[in-house]
């Protein structure tokens, strides 16, 4: 099986299959592009995201790296609703908050529909029953909404 | 003068000696002030800083438009208008056509058909509501959540007491006969009481930093068109409630409220709901003012006696155009 060295931030390497790594849409499209998985020595820097999240980032990816492709935005979002898997629940149940903003973050970033998916279902389930002055607390708005900018 | 003196002579310059409690110091000019940073107390810490953490370094969480996004599309109903009062983005996003398309996928079509929904009148069908503009589609999709889902749908069977009727203004009123019943139709508008609060507070912001704002259209559009508010709606019935009376006697309408001379519109303040004598029935009664009134004591009071049933009706109630004349 192909493997690939992906750069974390702060410059750690972690080697992965490129299937797993394929799951994000801005590698593939790097791999692709660069013809860089025709290079066995090639790394992949990954300046936006850091090595704990890359770590989970990775741990998601391997387990979901046999998946059927995503589908389209239509259908995607008709099944938003539908049911999280209990390997994807186990996971999330794993990391912290500040994690889960990472990943969300990352995983926007990298382009991976189901981790963003699951990640974003999770804050807006977090999100529920708060006041926006505590979901501003939580996310550290500090302006006032009328302000302009965030 | 020695190396000693000097330095006693420059110490001495620096500081000098004051005639208060205390002894030493220093000298104005020397003096610097830095502002002490006031630590926050949060009952949970910041994800901002939470994640500066986990990341080991001291960058700030930048949620962008996108993310804000992907979070809007798996929000349910009830929460939106906090989301939508979180930050001008999260305004932006709630006005925006994709989230009401995605807000009624979601839960007026899922595990039905994927175009139509039988619960749905046809008027509320996605083929009739697909062209919309965002404002009418806004609406629509919120008339049709109350028909589809089920927490809201709940709070129509609950049904709205009278104290929701407070403070709107008066617009019209009419009444019809129904076999021996006689039935009265109010119809009352919140949106001008509204968009007079919605100024003060935004003539307010700056001493009420936290407070929660109620109008998140305002927030998307941008300050300069709150004044707008009042005439930009997609659907002409939204704000406006009915307030249906069933009596079995006639009661005329009140001719001070539908023909006033001074042209003024009134408001309802109080609404009283009283036993009758006999403990069987049930009087209603409504206090309006006149709009432009500062006395709070009630210029008409309306008095039904022994009513059948009330009925307060916001525009998204499905039997709300029944009555609507």
């Amino acid at each position: 099986m192909e493997r690939i060295k992906l750069q974390s931030s702060d410059g750690e390497i972690f080697e992965t299959d490129v299937q797993a790594a394929k799951c994000s849409i801005t590698i593939k499209t790097m791999l692709e592009d660069c013809g860089l998985d025709e290079d066995d020595n090639a790394v992949v820097p990954l300046s936006n995201v850091s090595s704990n999240t890359l770590r989970n980032v990775i741990h998601w990816a391997e387990h979901h790296m046999d998946d059927e492709p995503s589908l389209d935005d239509d259908e995607a979002e008709s099944l938003s609703n539908g049911m999280i898997s209990s390997w994807d629940k186990e996971f999330i149940s794993k990391v912290d908050q500040a994690m889960l903003f990472q990943l969300m973050l990352a995983a926007n970033y990298l382009d991976i529909k189901g981790l963003l998916e699951l990640t974003c279902r999770t804050v807006a389930k977090m999100i529920k029953g708060k006041t926006s002055a505590e979901i501003r607390q939580v996310f550290n708005i500090r302006q006032h909404p009328f302000d302009h900018g965030q | 003068m020695t190396f000693d003196d000097e330095n006693d002579e420059y110490i001495h310059q620096k500081l000098y000696r004051s005639r208060g409690k205390c002894a030493i110091y220093a000298r104005q000019s020397e003096v610097y002030v830095e502002v002490k940073q006031k630590s926050n107390v949060y009952a949970r810490t910041p994800v901002a800083a939470m994640a500066g953490n986990a990341n080991n370094n001291n960058s700030t969480l930048d949620i962008g438009h996108d993310v804000w996004f992907h979070i809007a599309m798996h929000l349910d109903p009830e929460d939106v208008q906090t989301f939508a009062l979180v930050c001008k983005q999260t305004a932006k996003l709630v006005n925006s056509r994709a989230f009401w398309r995605n807000m009624y996928k979601r839960h007026c079509l899922a595990g039905a058909s994927r175009s139509w929904n039988l619960e749905l009148p046809a008027q509320l069908q996605l083929e009739q509501i697909r062209n919309c503009d965002t404002k009418a589609l806004r609406s629509h999709v919120i008339e049709a959540l109350f028909h589809c889902y089920r927490p809201l749908k709940m709070r129509l069977e609950l049904g709205y007491s009278l104290d929701w009727l407070l403070n709107r203004t008066f617009m019209s009123c009419s009444q019809k006969q129904y076999q021996c019943l006689w039935i009265m139709c109010y119809t009352l508008w919140n949106q001008q009481a509204t968009a007079s609060r919605q100024l003060d507070e935004v003539g307010h912001l700056a001493q009420a930093d936290n407070d929660v704002v109620n109008d998140w259209e305002a927030l998307a559009e941008g300050d300069e068109s709150t004044a707008q508010i009042v005439h930009s709606s997609g659907n002409r019935h939204e704000g406006v409630v009915l307030l249906i009376v069933v009596c079995r006697q006639f009661i005329p309408l009140p001719l001070q409220l539908l023909y006033n001379q001074q042209q003024s519109r009134f408001r309802l303040m109080a609404t009283r709901e009283l036993l009758c004598s006999n403990m069987r029935a049930k009087n209603l009664e409504l206090d309006f003012v006149e709009d432009n009134c500062n006395s709070n004591s009630p210029s008409v009071t309306v008095k039904y006696a022994r009513i059948e049933k009330y009925k307060v009706l916001p525009w998204w109630h499905p039997d709300f155009k029944r009555f609507l004349k």
